[in-house]
């Protein structure tokens, strides 16, 4: 029997790097294209591209906090990055960024205060989700859960399923149990045929 | 939304062993199957055809694939409205009325067809409607909640519905193997976004993981086969619903095989 532990989330740069490889959990399908990149006056932790080819600055407070703090220069990131994307694309378009959809950020923190979450509400969907995250270890292994939070605006367009924690970061890696498989053998092709309105079952 | 410790060492941890926890029968109560004859729970409200369509043509599919299969079903009134007339039907598929009132006495149902029969291999299947309201009132663990089968379109509210039900089948029986095929869907990613939505929520709202058993099309032939009382299968094999249907019943077969070798 593996014994699980809340451990403390180590340095900065640990939890960057944990971040980054523990994102699948977020199911957003999200590619990490650069690390610590400078953006207009301090660093991005992660820019990624999401699955629909969105530009996402991701942002890490390594303390509680840092958060709020946080949640501006991440508005500011967004800023920046829209500024560039068209350049990036012309640039890198092996990288697959949509240039007509705008930047959101992501926010990863221990935890976040009222005010940070009443000001990402504020800010509405597609412009910052809020993900919380806990550093535990697994027998010999750690790892980091990402937690979207509940009242975090979400991306309007559902993200596909992937499977949740996929690994740990140490050696031996521990399979983490991801989220139950879709099974089915069918193609969208095998779908299309001639359709009747659905009825609602009763009960 | 809190979350401590352990709400979160279902990520990290094996789970029970399913095997061994579906097929060891709640204390006190009586196995609905037998080595050879394997039941699974289906939740059809009284005046749903749809799902009791989706039912009876998957129970269909797995006699094409070689199984055997019985529907059990307790109706109110006679002819039901749900199913084409109780007897054996297309290709030996039967339909077994029975008066049972409550989940109890369901089981008991099950029990005595299941003891009654001969059964000839472990594909033979019995699969038994279960009044939705029914497993809310249950006060213990029932063997009928064993493995049950809950068909849900990708709609929001169907899909909390489902959600719902999930939550009072491990309520009250926490070892269930629930199974989730979505219907409704018009692409792939629509019923794998629906699947991977109800996983993650109740993992996070129940603890307990849903296994996916496909999706199925509400194309035209679904409702002509509701209305001629046909099977799908038979009437027009090669539609998009009558393959979602095989796929849905290979799985289920699928499982039963494995579920026999351990």
């Amino acid at each position: 029997m593996v014994e699980f532990a809340r451990i403390p989330p180590g340095s900065a740069k640990a939890i960057r790097t944990e971040a980054r490889e523990q994102l699948g959990q977020l199911g957003q399908g999200l590619r990490v294209i650069a690390e610590d990149v400078m953006g207009l006056a301090s660093s991005i932790d992660l820019l990624a591209v999401d699955e629909d080819g969105g530009v996402v600055a991701i942002l890490i407070a390594s303390e509680r906090g840092q958060e709020p703090a946080l949640l501006g220069r991440a508005i500011a990131h967004r800023a920046w990055a829209d500024e560039r994307v068209k350049d990036w694309c012309a640039l890198a378009p092996e990288l697959a960024i949509a240039s007509d959809r705008p930047a959101r950020c992501i926010l990863l923190a221990p935890d976040f205060g009222e005010e940070t979450r009443l000001a990402a509400r504020t800010l509405g969907s597609n412009t910052v989700l809020l993900v919380r995250y806990l550093a535990l270890r697994a027998g010999e292994a750690t790892g980091l859960l990402l937690e979207p939070l509940a009242d975090s605006p979400q991306p309007e367009r559902t993200p596909r399923q992937e499977p949740a924690i996929t690994r740990l970061s140490s050696s031996p890696v521990p399979k983490l149990d991801p989220l139950p498989e879709f099974r089915s053998k069918l193609a969208d092709r095998d779908l299309r045929a001639q359709r009747a309105p659905t009825p609602t079952p009763a009960g | 939304m809190a979350r401590n410790l352990s709400d979160v060492l279902h990520y990290f941890g094996p789970e029970l062993a399913e095997s061994e926890a579906r097929v060891r029968p709640a204390d006190g109560q009586t196995r609905a199957e037998t080595s050879a004859c394997r039941v699974i729970g289906v939740p059809i409200g009284s005046r749903d055809v749809v799902r009791a369509a989706f039912a009876w043509n998957i129970a269909v599919e797995v006699v094409r694939l070689g199984g055997r299969a019985t529907i059990l079903c307790p109706d109110e009134t006679s002819p039901s409205p749900l199913w084409p007339q109780a007897s054996t039907g297309p290709l030996g598929v039967g339909l077994r009325p029975s008066l049972a009132q409550n989940l109890d006495e369901l089981l008991t149902s099950a029990q005595n067809w299941v003891d009654s029969t001969v059964h000839r291999s472990e594909s033979d299947l019995l699969l038994v409607r279960i009044p939705p309201e029914w497993i809310g009132k249950a006060t213990g663990p029932s063997a009928l909640l064993d493995w049950v089968l809950l068909f849900t379109s990708s709609e929001e509210a169907n899909l909390q519905e489902a959600l719902t039900l999930t939550g009072n089948v491990v309520d009250r029986h926490p070892a269930a193997r629930v199974g989730i095929t979505i219907h409704g869907a018009q692409t792939r990613e629509e019923a794998e976004t629906a699947f991977g939505f109800l996983a993650r929520a109740s993992r996070e709202k129940t603890g307990h993981d849903v296994r996916s058993y496909g999706l199925l099309v509400d194309d035209l032939d679904v409702y002509r086969a509701i209305v001629a009382q046909r099977p799908i299968g038979l009437a027009h094999p090669q539609s998009p619903a009558a393959r979602a249907l095989r796929d849905v019943a290979e799985l289920v077969l699928g499982d039963i095989e494995e579920d026999a070798r351990g």
